[in-house]
């Protein structure tokens, strides 16, 4: 007769189950095949350091730190833009204000018509010492513009380089508009004489190792997010840039040490060590605690954080706004001004945003040139609003719909603050809560009224602007010929003063069209522990920034 | 009793079905779907409705939701759980990688809880209306009504911030994977997610042993000159400890659903954080895998709670 199960054999079984299964579980962290990690980040500065620089603990608050390191698309979120350039760089990059392009992989480069050629740097090396040459350049290009790659933003090299788009739509095997004449020259040939708008895409990317890469074809390598799934990707993460991947622990954070190899300069940090923190509180916790020596806060902490001795602040605007959008489909411009007038944006600012940012004085400021002299300036004056209604007809028992996903927490106060403001003056809007359905609500030519969101101008005005004043099929439907001939021009024009004066006829167009009504300058409030020396110069949204000069960071302790 | 876990086993295959179709029908209920939820608004804004109608093919979701469960179904036997919409890899990856840590901080909650929950609701039980039994009621009290998160954000304040003794969050020091660093984090967040289970538990154990120790058999344990710790351990207490399995198997789903709050807060990365992320992108892939992780979980922990009464209670024989 089989041996039936005992209570005491059960009590056992459990034990030792149990007893396993918690050993197991509280074993340390780590990735397959990497080496161990040193005990303590600063055990590990001190035995690593040669220059004493010591070791950088950067945060950044995101929902996710997404599963890899290449992160070569968007969809990783602004993480991709902050972690990704510590190990990689791109063939140019933007300077610090925007202004301008500094050389990366590429140390000049030069138009001619319709080409442009970048002279690339000699004896670079990859972080595993591979030869970096003008080969991994080309083939950075067939992965961004391969027809499996999911990236959006290859369609503008679609509309700019010769060749590209066909590659795009899989019909041609390569994109005969790039080329290398030989290992440190990279050629493109450009449908229209571009520049600013083409060196803007171009410092957008950075550029992958061919030698690790190309065991397999693109057609092999690229569907279902092969190449996320490469050992490089979720490991080793070569690259030739001022750090290089030591630990990582998906979730949790990317331990670099520095690239003794890079070319702009001898890094002095021992390591850095690269935090997600998923909770903006919790990041807020650890720049309070000394745990993490760089990071943002949100407004409401400013005023606290203001009080520390151990901690900088500095006040960084993105490229970016916060504002309502209107539809030009259901509210006319002279509603949509009223609108604008009705809203009292700086206290908005003080109270909301607890006068961390300022309230734009245009729709977009692009290059330097600030905001134009002729440019439609709206203040808080609710009589005016009124009066703009009474010229347009306004119906005062219409009500708009103000479409939202659902009602953030973070934003209601602000949306009651402005939703107030209209009722004062005779506006009636109610919320359109619509969940999941935001983004297909948007498609619809009437499906609502108002949305609120960040407003990204980006770097560049063939960036952003297109997406707000010439989109006749998309929210907030408005189509400006004008708008689309003077980005035209801008793009094609390397003179500064009409670049400048097409960037101020736009500002125009936006403020008298009126579909965007910039609440704030997007808000970037950074901490930086005094430890930290050497001048770092965070900025919301690094973009495509890698001007953060590593090569004078040090951290005292 | 091998034939009862076999048969327990079994029965959990039908349930586990019924919970995956019923859970991905509201999640096709949902309005909305996938793709439209995971870009920014610049990324939609970009966009056409034919891009859009090309992303939601290369994923599959322009099938009908029953064909897409069907082959969900398929694969899932196999032990394929599908890729992340979201993340872009392997739904098993993604739970592997939080489970472990969900189910260590979960476990020493847990374990926590349940030692100092009993133990404390003895003490309390033995020296009834005392005052350290008043002491030990508002201690209960307090972690009743107090939710989890909050004390959370209070532990940090105090003993990270102000203090300076323990780690703001986290699940290791930046750089540092060493079993103590990881054990020093974890003290802030086990305390948050224990208490209030601690406290339920206490108050449970105190009532059920206040109620065994006026029984009869009680009596005449000490009438037969027993000495007080045997009659306490030996008869008392795993009399009382039936109704207490009963809370703690119940407690075990809510340790699990708390834990997301508590994960949030700490900024520990465990399952919890991602099926909240899951949820918001409508990630069907990904939330049915921690679907189906959960309710095994649940429907193991309700077994072994019944084994447990089995254990405690010789009467009780399964067969």
């Amino acid at each position: 007769m089989a041996r039936q199960l005992t209570r005491r054999d059960f009590l056992q079984f459990t034990a030792m189950g149990a007893s396993a299964a918690a050993l197991a579980a509280c074993a340390p962290a780590g990735t397959p095949g990497t080496a161990p990690a040193s005990t303590t980040a600063a055990e590990a500065g001190a035995a690593a350091s040669t220059t004493g620089g010591g070791t950088l603990v950067f945060g950044y608050a995101q929902k996710t730190t997404y599963g890899n390191l290449c992160a070569p698309w968007f969809y990783a979120g602004s993480q991709d833009l902050y972690q990704r350039r510590l190990a990689y760089s791109g063939l140019i990059q933007w300077n610090s204000d925007f202004s301008d392009f500094l050389p990366d992989l590429a140390e000049s480069w030069t138009f001619d018509g319709n080409t442009c050629t970048f002279n690339l740097r000699k004896n670079v090396k990859w972080h595993d010492d591979a030869d970096f040459t003008a080969e991994d350049v080309l083939f950075s290009f067939l992965i961004i513009g391969h027809p499996d790659s999911l990236w959006t933003s290859p369609d503008t090299l679609s509309t700019m380089i010769v060749g590209f788009k066909e590659y795009r739509e899989g019909t041609v095997e390569e994109i005969s508009g790039i080329t290398a004449p030989d290992n440190f020259t990279v050629v493109f040939e450009l449908t229209e004489a571009y520049r600013q708008p083409f060196l803007s895409a171009i410092a957008t990317y950075t550029v992958n190792p061919k030698h690790l890469l190309d065991e397999k074809s693109l057609d092999e390598l690229l569907p279902e997010e092969g190449l996320c799934k490469t050992e490089w990707a979720l490991e080793t993460g070569i690259g030739t840039g001022p750090f290089k991947v030591v630990n990582y622990v998906p979730d949790q954070f990317v331990e670099f040490e520095r690239n003794e190899n890079y070319y702009r300069g001898e890094i002095q940090l021992d390591k850095l060590i690269y935090n997600a923190y998923t909770d903006g509180q919790a990041q807020a916790a650890a720049l309070e605690s000394g745990e993490c020596h760089v990071g943002t806060i949100p407004a409401s902490e400013y005023a606290r954080f203001q009080e520390m001795d151990h901690v900088d602040i500095l006040l960084n605007d993105g490229l970016a706004n916060t504002a309502f959008f209107f539809n030009a489909n259901t509210i006319e411009e002279k509603v949509r001004q009223a609108m604008w007038w009705a809203v009292d944006c700086q206290a908005i600012v003080d109270t909301f945003y607890y006068g961390t940012t300022s309230v734009p004085g245009a729709i977009f400021e692009y290059g330097g040139f600030g905001v134009g002299p002729d440019v439609p300036q709206y203040s808080y004056d609710p009589e005016k609003a009124k009066a703009l209604l009474e010229e347009a007809g306004w119906d005062g028992s219409r009500t708009l719909r103000f479409m939202v996903e659902s009602i953030d927490p973070n934003n209601e106060a602000l949306y009651s603050l402005v939703l107030g403001y209209w009722k004062e003056v005779g506006i009636n809007v109610e919320y359109q809560v619509v969940g999941a359905e935001y983004g297909n609500i948007q498609l619809e030519p009437e499906g609502t009224d108002i949305l609120y969101s960040g407003q990204v101008w980006g770097a560049d005005p063939s960036d952003g602007v297109k997406a707000y004043l010439n989109v006749p099929n998309k929210f907030p439907y408005l189509d400006i010929p004008e708008a689309a001939e003077i980005i035209n021009q801008i793009n094609l024009s390397e003179d500064t003063e009409e670049i400048k004066q097409g960037v101020y006829r736009l500002q125009e167009i936006g403020s008298e069209t009126a579909c965007i009504l910039p609440i704030a300058r997007s808000p970037g409030i950074w901490v930086v522990n005094k430890k930290v020396k050497g001048g770092l110069s965070p900025i919301y949204a690094l973009w495509t920034r890698n001007d953060w000069q590593w090569e004078n960071i040090t951290v005292e302790g | 009793m091998s034939r009862y876990i076999l048969s327990r086993l079994l029965w959990m295959i039908p349930l586990i079905f019924g919970i995956t179709i019923i859970n991905y029908g509201i999640y096709a209920l949902a309005p909305g779907d996938p793709v439209s939820a995971m870009l920014t608004p610049e990324e939609f804004r970009s966009m056409s409705r034919e891009d859009l109608d090309a992303r939601r093919e290369a994923l599959g979701l322009n099938q009908p939701a029953p064909v897409r469960y069907v082959l969900w179904l398929g694969q899932a036997v196999r032990g394929n759980l599908g890729n992340s919409l979201l993340f872009r890899l392997p739904v098993s990856q993604l739970i592997a990688r939080g489970i472990g840590n969900t189910i260590v901080l979960v476990g020493v909650a847990l374990l926590i809880s349940t030692v100092g929950g009993i133990l404390l609701g003895m003490l309390s039980a033995l020296r009834p209306y005392s005052r350290l039994d008043y002491a030990l009621t508002a201690f209960a009290f307090s972690g009743a009504a107090m939710p989890g998160f909050f004390l959370g954000l209070l532990l940090i304040y105090v003993l990270a911030l102000k203090l300076g003794l323990l780690p703001t969050g986290g699940i290791s020091s930046p750089g540092d994977t060493s079993l103590l660093d990881r054990l020093e984090h974890m003290i802030l967040p086990v305390m948050a997610l224990s208490y209030e289970t601690l406290a339920g538990l206490m108050r449970y154990t105190r009532s059920s042993m206040l109620e065994v120790l006026n029984q009869e058999y009680v009596t005449t344990a000490r009438a037969k000159g027993l000495n007080e710790r045997r009659v306490i351990i030996g008869h008392a207490f795993r009399n009382a400890l039936l109704p207490v399995i009963t809370i703690l198997a119940l407690r075990i789903p809510a340790l699990v659903g708390g834990s997301v709050l508590i994960e949030t807060v700490f900024n520990y990365p465990g399952i919890g954080l991602t099926m909240v992320q899951a949820t918001k992108a409508l990630d069907y892939p990904l939330l049915m895998g921690g679907v189906l992780i959960t309710a095994v979980v649940v429907l193991l922990s309700n077994l072994v709670a019944d084994l447990a009464y089995s254990v405690a209670d010789p009467r009780i024989r399964y067969e």
